[in-house]
């Protein structure tokens, strides 16, 4: 960085100590005009720089140059106002009176004399000469260009079915002394590329398919079978819903249940049908502001209303608001921006270009939506609040209608047996009382009278005025309520949408991000440093979105392909996806990012499936997984892509997948959410939360994909928090992939998987073949895909007739087989 | 070879954020040595430590510091008066609404020890230790909602998804157990509004979050093998799948593989350890009957026992304590449920030399306001959340007993001396931990992250030994 203005030392110094001195006294006043480089620029530089030049710029405050001189304090004021020192931040805080807050923070105070230069300065109109200093621009703030396919290696990229991905990780290779490790087997490679498209591993006949002609040109062909599978939309959603923070509960306190599925089912089939990314992108940003928006458009704008909510009694529904707003402008930047804008909500960003004015602009775009919770009744009481926001009915699918209809035939029977409990109670209060039926309240006797049509409510207030105390009976009308409630649910199909008022809420920059202290009034605007906000698109959502999907929008498909890479590999190009900006890490591959970039935009026309299709018909991505020691050496991070990571399966693939070799899993699609098995105890009393039971799913819906899991923030699935699924209470980018004891615990002992390995063993006996050689290679290519070696087969048999030979039962002996392979490493690894 | 390998492989990891896995992230924290190896060269370990363990109870909800630890005077004699306006006017309270009564305390309050350090009617038990306490009267913070102000208190910010203090002391320090998580949670009562973001590891890697010993089934999530899985049965089966994954690390040499062999045994031996550790049958009676027979007081027994365990941070929640009304009932019967467990456990870990190296804190989320909410029937009143201004303690770990520090107003809704911020108690308690604050960062989302935020934090450096 360019230092400015001559520092200590310089002759200029002496100058301006005179001038000031001059002007103290008085009549030099008229006759002095202060000199910035002389005399103000000597004061800052001794007592201000330590803290404000432009590298440490504390409190966002930069003192150093004319560029950051001139941005606002993060309190949204201006340091130097001219001709108005009154009104001049700088001025405040050196004439200060507590010492607390005060600047300089040490050593002594300015000087009057100091303080009389700067005022005067400010005063004769604070003339800061432009030294032309600007920050220099990141890399991702400019619009990539499509780079030439690097032709080093040409040999070793002919040698092997290669494509364009592969011509820069083969460059970037060789640049650092590595090779690309050979082409994976070929049942390894085909159990993993439909793990990566489906979620779900290959039947042995479809494993086998594929070892009978392990063709490039086959391959392709079942890359792209595989990205016309429904489950593809299964697979790929959950990426999405990590981001989208999409939950079935509110968050925070009260941790309500909220209805946002017909959202997630939205997702799922937009990506099914391969929607470019710039439509899903508006859509789900202002669908509901589209000309003659259709249903479907007005449900994806539910993405945004999946931020937390608080519903805690005594929360005031403004702040709160507020704070679903800067969930919402910091979702949009991360997810489209790849930067975190969140941290200008409070002070001008220290290392991008967004200020906190610019940050209120974004704000702008989404303060025009209505209030979303009050409080219930009408005074503030401890009742809590309530939702009030925006929703909308959806139109039910014949597969709505069909598992609306199963629940309620479930909530059906269950209530008559609620209601032949009651009956007989109040039969029994009828023998014991000496007045017989007479004795019962008049409204008991109506209700049990018309004993068919007894609701729930009713059945509770007959056991209330016979005073039963039966507390199996009360907790079974307990959990009777959160039937009936999501049995209604089920049947209104309500989603929580976006809406525009109709009159637009004004917008002021919050102080320090404090929502009650208003600074100066914004209206809707896009950062100066970011691509230009057209003037064809309105200064709506709608219009921000087109911003966002801009092809002028430098982060967008780079932030995008990003996280494409980080669903197939791991990890992304850049490793911190979060953050694009100058904090965040430089590209590994700066140029193949940016082919992918562009080739996105231009050549897919931002289709997700022919993005997803060249990364895995590329070479780096059909390599083996060995690790080759000196290549560790070498990069033992793997940046480079020397090998496969072979990383784990995320925590709902790992379910899936177990469901899918023990046989159990339904292929049911879409619908509200499924509850498999957890503890009853699970969910705990929360002060003032609903909904403290957990009812876990019968028949088909236990064994449905984990996408449909009920995501309950305040507790999230235990077996999926082990493997590292976040809570959703925040937009999250990447996923820990960690390795724990407890996740041992959880495929070893959690009865979900116990129950898996009993089905799966059962299999093994029925389907695996005659002889137990065949079983055990049926079991273990079930599993893994691949023939297992000599030495693998001789362990598994010898497991097997261990425990034989112990118990002499069948049925255990298969269980082990079936719990040891559930439990390798490689069977919860991409291999 | 390859285990030379590995190791080359886990350390180099271990220093860097890797998105290829933190396995031995997860070595690091829950197996100790390699953590402790790692962590002697981080450069925020600059301070001499004190305490090696942090037992740390919240209150949930929110105790009434007026009628436990700060006695007021002046709000008593102005009791059921109405209140002056500046206690209310252009404030935000959850409840109070009008012009609202000023409640004083009905208690009295007791000097005790040689400090004299002053505590309610209601903690008979807690004035035994009192010399051993650190009564800090000038605690306040930014949030007066729970949800909001528990995780202020617990990761510094009003958000969800940061690290717990818990999280970020054994990301810095690991753990000395190796057959016990380094973070262990106890609940009491009903779960904190915030829920499992007040023990998460937020965007640290998950293996320092802490892990939930509960009350009701099994104290570890599925610890328990099946009903008819002997021990045997399970070592049996966990031979088989380590032998075939060592098979597959000599094939494919990927260390996460020896991580995954690691983790089943650390699984394995936590089927045995953790009963071991929730067996109270082995401590003597006296021991028993000291801590009294409750659920809370299991829980601070079991506390001490994952302290002497070399279980790095331990923190029980209790509640409910948010009296908005029939505060008398039950303020008395809270006290009355934590005041000998706790007492019980200082003068425990005492006798066994243990206070010295474990740091006890005790806190909530905030405290309650002079003035009355609800009816003005002594049994049934209350009082609303306050922000300003309220009292947490310390006690062991090197910090000065006998001490009180900081005072709020007459009236008890402000802070008159000695301001302490939130992350003014964090930075105290990494600093007996024997770790700079300022230096304990975690790169994310552009940012070298701390616990103590990005304001200035102080070490209440009077409050040392």
């Amino acid at each position: 960085m360019g230092k400015l203005w001559t520092r200590a030392g310089s002759p200029l110094r002496l100058l301006s100590a005179f001038a000031a001195a001059l002007i103290l006294s008085g009549f030099a006043q008229t006759t002095f005009a202060v000199d910035f480089e002389k005399d103000v620029f000597p004061i800052l530089e001794n007592r201000c720089l330590d803290c404000h030049d432009s590298e440490t710029l504390k409190g966002g405050v930069g003192l150093e140059t004319f560029y950051h001189a001139n941005l606002p304090t993060d309190a949204g004021e201006s340091l130097f106002v001219a001709g108005k020192p009154e009104e001049s931040a700088l001025l405040h805080v050196v004439k200060e009176t507590d010492p607390e807050k005060r600047m300089p923070p040490k050593g002594d105070p300015l000087s009057h004399q100091e303080i009389a230069v700067i005022s005067k300065w400010i005063d004769e109109g604070a003339v800061w000469p432009d030294d032309g200093w600007r920050p220099p621009v990141h890399w991702s703030y400019l619009r990539p260009v499509k780079p030439d396919l690097p032709e080093e290696e040409k040999e070793l990229l002919e040698e092997r079915d290669t494509n364009e991905i592969d011509h820069f990780i083969v460059a970037k290779l060789s640049e650092h002394g590595l090779e690309l490790n050979p082409e994976s087997d070929p049942a390894r490679l085909v159990r993993r590329v439909y793990l990566d498209i489906t979620g779900l591993p290959p039947t042995i006949e479809q494993v086998d398919a594929f070892l009978a002609d392990p063709s490039q040109d086959h391959y392709s062909k079942i890359v792209d079978e595989l990205l016309s599978s429904p489950a593809f939309g299964e697979k790929w959603a959950v990426q999405w819903l990590d981001l989208a923070r999409y939950a079935d509960s509110e968050g925070y306190q009260r941790d309500a249940p909220r209805n946002m599925w017909p959202w997630r089912d939205w997702v799922i089939d937009a990506l099914n049908a391969d929607m470019p990314f710039d439509q899903f992108t508006i859509e789900q940003i202002a669908g509901d502001l589209l000309p003659n928006a259709t249903e479907s458009q007005k449900v994806a704008t539910a993405f945004h209303r999946n931020a937390p909510m608080n519903l805690e009694a005594g929360t005031d529904p403004k702040e709160d608001h507020y704070k679903m707003i800067v969930d919402r402008v910091n979702t949009t930047g991360t997810i489209w921006l790849g930067s975190t804008v969140g941290c200008a909500q409070c002070h001008n960003h220290k290392y991008d270009p967004i200020s906190s004015k610019e940050y209120y602009e974004l704000f702008a775009f989404f303060n025009n939506t209505p209030m979303e919770s009050k409080q219930q009744g009408k005074e503030m009481g401890m009742s809590g609040m309530k939702h009030i926001g925006p929703t909308m009915k959806v139109t039910r699918s014949e597969e709505d209608t069909l598992y609306l209809r199963e629940a309620a035939e479930e909530y059906r029977a269950y209530l008559g047996d609620i209601r032949t409990d009651i009956l007989e109670a109040v039969d029994r209060k009828i023998e014991k009382d000496p007045k017989g039926r007479a004795g019962l309240p008049e409204d008991v006797l109506k209700i049990i009278d018309n004993e068919e049509e007894m609701a729930l409510g009713q059945c509770k207030l007959v056991a209330k005025k016979i005073s039963l105390r039966d507390q199996d009976l009360n907790l079974r009308m307990a959990k009777g309520d959160i039937m009936e409630a999501r049995l209604k649910a089920m049947r209104d199909k309500e989603v929580r949408v976006m809406q525009e008022m109709e009159t637009p809420r004004e917008t002021f920059i919050a102080k320090r991000g404090d929502f009650m202290t208003h600074g100066e009034k914004v209206t809707p605007s896009t950062p100066a440093s970011l691509h230009p906000f057209r003037d064809e698109y309105p200064r709506n959502r709608l219009g921000l979105a087109k911003w966002l999907v801009d092809p002028e929008n430098p982060l967008v498909a780079r932030a995008f392909v990003n996280r494409l890479w980080i669903e197939i590999f791991g990890q992304g190009l850049v490793t911190t996806p979060e953050d694009f900006g100058t904090q965040g890490e430089l590209p590994t591959h700066p140029e193949l990012l940016d082919w992918m970039a562009v080739t996105f935009i231009e050549d897919d026309h931002w289709s997700l499936k022919k993005s997803i299709r060249r990364v895995v018909l590329s070479a780096t991505y059909r390599q083996s997984v060995t690790v080759n020691e000196k290549f560790a050496g070498i990069d033992p991070r793997n940046q480079y892509l020397w090998r496969h990571p072979g990383h784990r399966l995320r925590a709902e693939v790992i379910r899936d997948q177990a469901l899918s070799i023990s046989g159990l899993l339904s292929e049911r699609m879409h619908g509200a959410h499924v509850r498999p098995y957890q503890p009853a105890t699970f969910w705990r009393k929360t002060a003032g939360a609903s909904e403290t039971y957990y009812i876990p799913s019968k028949g088909e819906n236990a064994y449905r994909r984990g996408v449909y899991t009920i995501w309950r923030r305040n507790s999230h699935y235990p077996s999926f928090a082990n493997f590292d699924a976040p809570d959703r209470a925040a937009c999250v980018v990447q996923r820990d992939v960690s390795n724990t004891p407890l996740q041992a615990l959880t495929l070893l002992n959690d009865p979900a998987y116990v129950e898996m390995a009993k089905a799966f063993a059962k299999r093994i006996a029925q389907e695996g073949g005659n002889t137990l050689e065949d079983k055990i290679e049926w079991a273990f290519r079930t599993a893994l895909s691949r023939i297992p070696r000599e030495p693998e087969k001789q362990l598994l048999h010898s497991a097997f007739s261990s425990v034989l030979g112990d118990t002499q039962s069948e049925e255990k002996a298969y269980n082990e087989v079936a719990t040891i392979l559930l439990n390798l490493h490689e069977t919860i690894n991409r291999s | 070879m390859i285990s030379e390998l590995n190791k080359a492989l886990n350390r180099r990891k271990f220093l860097s954020r890797t998105g290829a896995g933190v396995g031995s992230l997860a070595l690091g924290s829950l197996l100790g040595k390699e953590a402790t190896a790692a962590s002697m060269l981080a450069p925020f370990k600059k301070v001499a430590p004190k305490a090696q363990s942090v037992i740390f109870f919240h209150m949930t909800g929110a105790p009434s510091h007026l009628d436990l630890f700060d006695e007021k005077p002046v709000l008593k004699q102005y009791d059921r008066k109405l209140a002056p306006k500046e206690l209310f006017e252009g404030k935000r309270f959850s409840f109070l609404r009008g012009h609202p009564k000023l409640l004083g305390s009905p208690y009295e309050f007791i000097k005790h020890g040689q400090s004299g350090n002053e505590l309610s009617e209601l903690l008979p038990n807690l004035g035994t230790v009192a010399d051993e306490m650190c009564i800090i009267k000038s605690m306040h913070t930014t949030e007066f909602n729970h949800g909001p102000a528990q995780l202020v208190f617990h990761t510094g910010l009003n958000r969800q998804g940061n690290p717990s203090i818990g999280s970020w002391t054994t990301y810095g320090l690991g753990s000395e157990s190796e057959n016990l998580p380094a973070y262990v949670v106890f609940l009491k009562g009903n779960t904190p509004g915030a829920g499992a973001n007040l023990w998460k590891a937020g965007f640290l890697p998950s293996v320092h979050q802490g892990v939930q010993l509960r009350g009701e089934g099994e104290p570890v999530l599925y610890l328990k093998s099946p009903k008819d899985v002997s021990r045997e049965d399970r070592r049996r089966t966990l031979d088989s799948i380590e032998a075939l994954n060592r098979q597959n690390l000599e094939l494919i040499g990927d260390p996460e593989i020896q991580t995954r062999i690691d983790q089943y045994e650390m699984a394995y031996r936590m089927q045995a350890s953790v009963p071991d550790l929730v067996d109270l049958s082995q401590e003597e009676p006296k021991t028993l009957e000291m801590y009294g027979d409750t659920e809370f007081a299991g829980q601070c027994l079991k506390a001490r026992r994952l302290v002497e365990r070399g279980v790095r941070f331990v923190e029980l929640f209790h509640g409910d304590w948010d009296t908005h009304s029939n505060q008398k009932n039950r303020l008395a019967a809270n006290c009355k449920e934590v005041d000998q467990p706790i007492t019980a456990l200082i003068t425990d870990l005492k006798r066994r030399g243990l206070l010295d190296s474990t740091l006890i804190v005790w806190g909530a989320e905030f405290g309650r306001t002079p003035m009355l909410q609800g009816t003005e029937d002594p049994e049934k009143c209350g009082r609303d959340h306050q922000k300003d201004a309220y009292t947490v303690w310390m006690a062991g770990g090197g910090i000065k007993g006998g001490v009180t520090y900081g005072k709020t107003n007459d009236l008890g809704n402000e802070v008159a001396e000695n301001p302490t911020e939130v992350r003014d108690l964090h930075a105290t308690i990494l600093h007996l931990l024997g770790i700079d604050h300022d230096k304990l960062t975690y790169r994310y989302q552009g940012f070298e992250q701390k616990l103590t935020g990005v304001e200035e934090a102080h070490v209440l450096r009077e409050l040392l030994v």
